[in-house]
C-alpha cells in the first residue's frame, strides 16, 4: 500500500504531516460547552453525591489556585498552606458527615410527617362513617343518592356521611378504577436516582419520548395533586350536614370533575400493563452480569413481549451505560 | 471517578472540566449541530453520573467516557432513523492507492494558519461518520489506536484502518 511504502522509505514526512494535522485541528477546535449546561451538570452531580454545592467564594478560591499553575498547586497541596480554600479542606470535610446526617434526619422527619399527614387524609376519607356522624347530622336518603358528578359541584361544602347508609360508597372508594391507577404509578417511579430529572425541559420531552409510562405517571400525578389539596381542605372545613358526601373541591368548576375522571380513566388505559412483569424482570436480573441481560431481551423479542423488552432495554441502558448498546425493538 | 463513585464531589468537578471540551468537540463534529450536540453532551453526563454507583474500573477512564459518548450518539442515530450503519461501513480500501504523494507536496506557506485550520475542519466535516469518529477521538482525548477500538466496539485493525483512511484523506484535502 502507498502509506507503507511511504512509511518504510520516508518516515519523518508523514509525522510531520500528521504534527502539523494535529497542530491545525487545536488551532481550529475550539468550541465549548455552554456555561448553563456545566452549571446544571454539576449540581446533577453534587445532588447525586448528596453533597452541598459549592459556595461562590469557594469558586472563586478555586478558579486562583487552578490559576497558578500545575506546580504552584501541588506545592500547595502538599504543604497545606497558601490558598484559603486549602485551609479550610479538612475542616469542611469533617463538618460533612455530621451536616449529611443531620439533613438525612431533618428529610426524613420531614418525610414522615408529610406521609402520616397524607395516609391521615386517607384513613378519615376511606374508614367507616360512624366517627364522621358524629360531627354531622343525618342525611336524608336523597343526599346518600346523589350522583358522583353531582358531588363535585361548586358550592359543595363540607364532608358528611350519613351514618343509616353505611354501605354507601364514599367518594374515595367509589372513585373510578383510574384513581387506584394513579396512586399505582405514583408507586412506580423506580429508585430515586432516575426519577429526579434535574435538566430543562428539553431533558423531561426526552424522558417522555424515552419512556411513555412515565408520562402517563407525571399525568396522574398532576390529576392526584388538587384531589389530595382539595381533600385535605375539605377536611379542615367543619361539617354542614349539607347532602354533599366528601365533595373533592369546593372551588373546582363544574367542568373539572368530568376532566378529571375523563383523564384518569385515560391514563388507567394507559397503563402499562407490564409493569409487574417488569418489575419481577428486574428484580430477577438485579445482579445480573450484561449478557444476561441481553440474552433475556432477545428472549423476550422472540417470545413476541416488544414492550416488555424495550422496558428492560431501557433499564439496562440506565445500569450499563458502557455496554454496546441493543438495538431497538422494531 | 472512582473518587466521585465514593462520594466526592469534587472529582467530579475535575473530571468534568478536564474532559468537557474534548466530549462536547466529539459529538458536535458528529451531529453539526450545537443543539444537538448539547442535549447529546448532557446525556452523556447524565449517563456518567447515574452510572456512578455501579462503576469498575474497567479501562482508562477517558475510553470509558466516550464509550458511553459513543453509545449515546448511536443511539440518537437510530432513534432518528438515520442510516448511520451504512456510513460507519468499511471504506473503499482502493482510494488509498490513488492518494497522491505529499513529500512532493508542501504545505502551501502562503495561507495563514486561521485559512489552513478552517480548510482542516470543514474537511473533518466531509470525513466518512467511523473515520471523522477514529480521528477526533485521538485529537480530543489523544487516544491511542488500541483506546479508540475500545471506544468504539470495533477491533484494533478497522480502528486503525478508519484513523489510517482519515489522516490520509486529511492530508490530500489540505493539498489540494
Amino acid at each position: 500500500m502507498t502509506l507503507n511504502e511511504q512509511g518504510q522509505s520516508g518516515q519523518a514526512a508523514p509525522e510531520e504531516r500528521e504534527a502539523e494535522l494535529a497542530r491545525l485541528y487545536r488551532a481550529g477546535s475550539v468550541e465549548e460547552p455552554p456555561a448553563h449546561l456545566e452549571a446544571a451538570i454539576l449540581a446533577a452531580a453534587r445532588r447525586e453525591v448528596g453533597a452541598a454545592p459549592r459556595s461562590p467564594a469557594l469558586q472563586a478560591e478555586d478558579r486562583v489556585v487552578s490559576s497558578l499553575g500545575a506546580p504552584a498547586r501541588s506545592t500547595l497541596r502538599a504543604s497545606g498552606s497558601g490558598a484559603p480554600r486549602l485551609r479550610l479542606g479538612p475542616t469542611l470535610r469533617a463538618c460533612r458527615l455530621p451536616l449529611s446526617i443531620a439533613a438525612v434526619i431533618v428529610l426524613s422527619a420531614s418525610l414522615v410527617m408529610l406521609m402520616s399527614e397524607e395516609g391521615g387524609d386517607r384513613v378519615a376519607a376511606v374508614g367507616p362513617a360512624a366517627p364522621l356522624a358524629d360531627r354531622a347530622p343525618p342525611q336524608p336518603p336523597a343526599a346518600v343518592a346523589m350522583s358522583p358528578g353531582s358531588r363535585d359541584q361548586p358550592g359543595g361544602q363540607a364532608v358528611a356521611q350519613a351514618p343509616e347508609v353505611p354501605a354507601a360508597p364514599t367518594p374515595r372508594a367509589a372513585a373510578p378504577p383510574a384513581r387506584a391507577g394513579a396512586s399505582r404509578e405514583e408507586e412506580a417511579p423506580a429508585p430515586g436516582r432516575t426519577a429526579v430529572p434535574f435538566f430543562g425541559p428539553g431533558n423531561e420531552r426526552r424522558e417522555a419520548d424515552d419512556a411513555p409510562g412515565r408520562s402517563t405517571a407525571a399525568e396522574a400525578k398532576l390529576e392526584a395533586a388538587p384531589i389530595a389539596r382539595a381533600d385535605r381542605r375539605s377536611e379542615a372545613r367543619p361539617a354542614t350536614g349539607e347532602a354533599q358526601p366528601l365533595p373533592r373541591s369546593a372551588e373546582a368548576p363544574v367542568e373539572a370533575p368530568r376532566a378529571r375522571s375523563k383523564a384518569a380513566s385515560l391514563s388507567a388505559e394507559r397503563a402499562p400493563p407490564v409493569e409487574p412483569q417488569k418489575s419481577v424482570l428486574l428484580r430477577e436480573l438485579e445482579r445480573e452480569p450484561p449478557e444476561k441481560w441481553r440474552r433475556r431481551i432477545e428472549e423476550l423479542r422472540e417470545q413476541g413481549e416488544q414492550a416488555l423488552a424495550d422496558e428492560v432495554l431501557a433499564e439496562f441502558k440506565r445500569r450499563f451505560p458502557d455496554q454496546p448498546s441493543l438495538s431497538p425493538a422494531r | 471517578m472512582l473518587l466521585y463513585r465514593d462520594g466526592d464531589a469534587g472529582a467530579f468537578d475535575l473530571l468534568y472540566r478536564r474532559h468537557r471540551g474534548g466530549v462536547y468537540r466529539y459529538v458536535l463534529r458528529h451531529c453539526r449541530d450545537a443543539a444537538v450536540a448539547e442535549e447529546l453532551f448532557q446525556d452523556v453526563w447524565t449517563n456518567l453520573i447515574r452510572a456512578r454507583a455501579g462503576y469498575a474500573v474497567t479501562a482508562k477512564f477517558t475510553t470509558y467516557l466516550y464509550r458511553l459518548a459513543h453509545n449515546r450518539l448511536i443511539d440518537h442515530y437510530r432513534k432518528h432513523s438515520r442510516a448511520i450503519a451504512a456510513s460507519f461501513d468499511d471504506e473503499d480500501c482502493e482510494e488509498l492507492a490513488n492518494l497522491p504523494d505529499e513529500r512532493e507536496r508542501p504545505p502551501d506557506d502562503a495561507l495563514d494558519a486561521r485559512r489552513q485550520a478552517e480548510r482542516l475542519m470543514a474537511l473533518v466535516a466531509e470525513l466518512p461518520a467511523p473515520q471523522r469518529e477514529a480521528f477526533v477521538l485521538q485529537q480530543e482525548a489523544g487516544m491511542t489506536v488500541e483506546e479508540i477500538a475500545q471506544a468504539t466496539g470495533v477491533s484494533r485493525e478497522t480502528a486503525k484502518s478508519r484513523l489510517r483512511y482519515a489522516l490520509a484523506r486529511l492530508r490530500r484535502g489540505m493539498d489540494e
